[in-house]
């Protein structure tokens, strides 16, 4: 008969327990799925203010990163961009911004920092003709950094 | 004279109800009142305990700040009959002769009686949301969801009055002069 009690009343405990996981299950859940929805429609909104660029990272050593996913302001340049994707040194000199160091790798007597842009037309690789701080990115463009040897 | 008894009953157990509940009005979902409907129904009985229910709404939930609707008026008035014909079955099961005995075992009374408050709780929170969203013409889901907070708290501090308060609410009962009280119980 005691037995049959306490099973009783651990089955009650759990019931009790289980309805507050059904609670906090449902509430969580039901906050995600608004955050969810939130974001989508701030990304929807994003789309007409912002652009997306692909930036290529070549440290010169086989090691290359690519930052697919970050959204840049419309009209950013290079320089802006990398910055909020990358940790980015630079003097400004007459001829434009120059990168001495992106992401702890600084230039050298031997190295530097170049960039480049990818010609849709011709399918290749070109090297920037001004300094990043000049070259506006469009929606869709391709920019890659490499570390150069001179 | 079982009758007059039962009315006075129901009387002072009401004002206790509807003192408590303008007492913490601030405070919301937080209130005494289902401790002691369930309290009223387990020592006076189910009729006694779903009336003071009854009636504590009629009179909170006709005047209350936070506004009148008859809809939920009528809900929350059957709805808070759950703790009272749950206090009066429990009483006729036989519950009231083990509750509250000694002070060695208010521990495990307690839990019993927070668990049985959380339940209690639980379904009368359901049931007013369900009546309160086909009332307004609201999806059921959304109101349950929105409600949860004010479930989750109406629940769990029901739970900690219940393990508190059940148990000494009885004694206290218990202890009262032979003036018709314990009689009263007694009988039923």
């Amino acid at each position: 008969m005691k037995g049959k009690t306490v099973f009783l009343w651990s089955t009650v405990l759990l019931l009790c327990t289980t309805i507050v996981g059904g609670y906090l299950t449902l509430y969580y859940y039901s906050q995600a799925q608004s955050y969810m929805s939130s974001y989508e429609s701030l990304s929807r909104e994003m789309v007409g203010i912002s652009m997306r660029v692909k930036m290529k990272i070549d440290y010169g050593n086989g090691t290359v990163k690519w930052f697919n996913s970050t959204r840049f302001p419309m009209n950013a340049t290079l320089l802006t961009a990398s910055k909020i994707d990358l940790a980015v040194k630079y003097s400004v000199t007459n001829l434009g911004a120059y990168v001495t160091s992106i992401n702890g790798v600084e230039g050298d007597s031997h190295h530097y920092w170049a960039w480049s842009y990818f010609d849709r037309g011709s399918g290749t690789w070109v090297l920037g003709p001004v300094g990043s701080d000049s070259w506006v990115l469009h929606d869709g463009d391709s920019v890659a950094w490499t570390y150069t040897v001179f | 004279m079982k009758s007059t008894r039962q009315i006075s009953m129901i009387a002072v157990m009401t004002a206790a109800c509807v003192a408590t509940n303008y007492l913490l009005i601030g405070f919301v979902n937080i209130k005494f009142m289902d401790l002691i409907v369930f309290v009223s129904g387990l020592t006076f009985g189910a009729f006694v305990g779903s009336s003071v229910g009854t009636l504590t709404w009629l009179v909170y939930g006709t005047i209350n700040p936070y506004g009148f609707s008859l809809p939920i008026l009528l809900a929350t008035c059957l709805g808070e009959t759950i703790f009272g014909l749950a206090g009066g079955l429990l009483g006729r099961l036989g519950f009231l002769d083990d509750a509250g005995l000694g002070r060695s075992r208010i521990l495990t009374e307690g839990f019993k009686f927070a668990a049985l408050g959380f339940l209690l709780t639980f379904m009368y929170d359901f049931f007013t949301n369900v009546v309160s969203a086909y009332s307004l013409g609201l999806p059921l889901m959304p109101v349950i969801v929105a409600g949860i907070p004010f479930a989750l708290l109406h629940e769990v501090s029901n739970a900690g009055f219940f393990f508190v308060g059940v148990v000494p609410l009885l004694n206290l009962i218990r202890k009262l002069p032979d003036s018709g009280l314990r009689r009263e119980m007694k009988s039923i």
